[in-house]
């Protein structure tokens, strides 16, 4: 499921909305993939599916996301940065949803993957 | 395991435990026929458990009851196993803010920190640990090295290794790198890079 076929803010269940934030966080540069959570499992649950790695709560500022990332040897505060960025553009632009806080847990960290260039970033 | 199984542990286990239990309190005489009718009076059962308890030769009885204790006992570990929360990994907390926190687990600093290491010419193994106190990060290592290396040296350059690639990924300064150094083995076939 891509981006592109977000749905909208009316018709948003915390299902639909944990996929999508699932692929923007992937659609980042230095994130290789999403962990289910190590130790405990987070995950989405709705009708009959569930999404790991993903947990969506409403908090007092908004949506509050959780993510448990695998990542490429990066610099993490800049893609932290960079994931919370894509995330909160997300919910803001193609929902009418606020963001509230993003927790991110860098599950696995894959060091053979070639570091990203810190010039790409911001 | 996810929860539907672990709830279905939980009851097998606690069933197991019951019958256990009751099996060795029928047997030892303190559950009695007579007691079990007050709460659920039903005729085969109450024959049941007085065949139990009246069970011949006495030997027999005393193998059951023995074995109605170590299934309980076993019943009860597993029990716990079941019941007990699974250990969260630790992890240092890189920041947190209102936008939210950022965590990683130690042992993959610890698995960058032996990388750092092993990047370093003339060491052959490493193996570090890395904690965090108060915000503050601190790794110890041991490696091995190459037996005609200058060990000062390459301890330096390891320290050195270690504390910018951890600090080139965390974003925070390591406040202290310690490095043991150790000769390698005579004999021992050196790293192939």
């Amino acid at each position: 499921m891509g981006a592109s076929a977000a749905p909208s803010s009316t018709d948003l269940d915390t299902l639909a909305l944990a996929v999508m934030v699932r692929e923007t966080a992937l659609a980042v540069p230095g994130v290789l993939g999403i962990s289910a959570g190590r130790g405990f499992v987070e995950a989405t649950y709705g009708r009959g599916a569930m999404v790991r790695g993903v947990g969506i709560s409403s908090g007092e500022r908004g949506v509050d996301v959780t993510i448990h990332l695998i990542i490429a040897q990066t610099p993490i505060p800049l893609l932290a940065f960079r994931v919370r960025q894509a995330i909160r553009h997300y919910l803001v632009s193609r929902t009418d949803l606020t963001s509230g806080s993003i927790d991110l847990y860098i599950d696995d960290m894959d060091m053979s993957v070639t570091p990203i260039l810190e010039e790409d970033a911001v | 395991m996810n929860v539907l199984n672990r709830l279905i542990g939980i009851l097998f286990f606690l069933i197991i435990l019951i019958l256990a239990i009751g099996t060795a309190g029928t047997i030892t005489g303190l559950l009695t026929g007579h007691t079990v009718d007050q709460v659920y009076s039903y005729g085969p059962l109450h024959q049941s458990l007085n065949d139990l308890h009246h069970v011949q030769p006495h030997n027999t009885r005393i193998i059951a009851g023995a074995g109605a204790v170590l299934i309980a006992v076993l019943a009860l570990l597993f029990l716990a196993l079941e019941l007990t929360p699974p250990r969260r990994e630790r992890a240092l907390t890189l920041s947190e803010t209102i936008e939210g926190e950022t965590t990683i687990g130690y042992d993959k600093l610890q698995k960058l920190a032996e990388r750092a290491s092993l990047d370093v010419a003339e060491v052959e193994t490493a193996e570090c640990s890395v904690r965090g106190d108060d915000g503050s990060v601190r790794v110890r290592c041991t490696a091995t090295v190459n037996r005609f290396a200058d060990a000062t040296t390459v301890s330096a350059q390891v320290q050195a290794a270690i504390k910018q690639q951890l600090e080139h990924t965390l974003g925070r300064p390591v406040e202290r790198v310690d490095v043991r150094t150790e000769p390698q083995r005579a004999g021992t076939r050196p790293r192939v890079r």
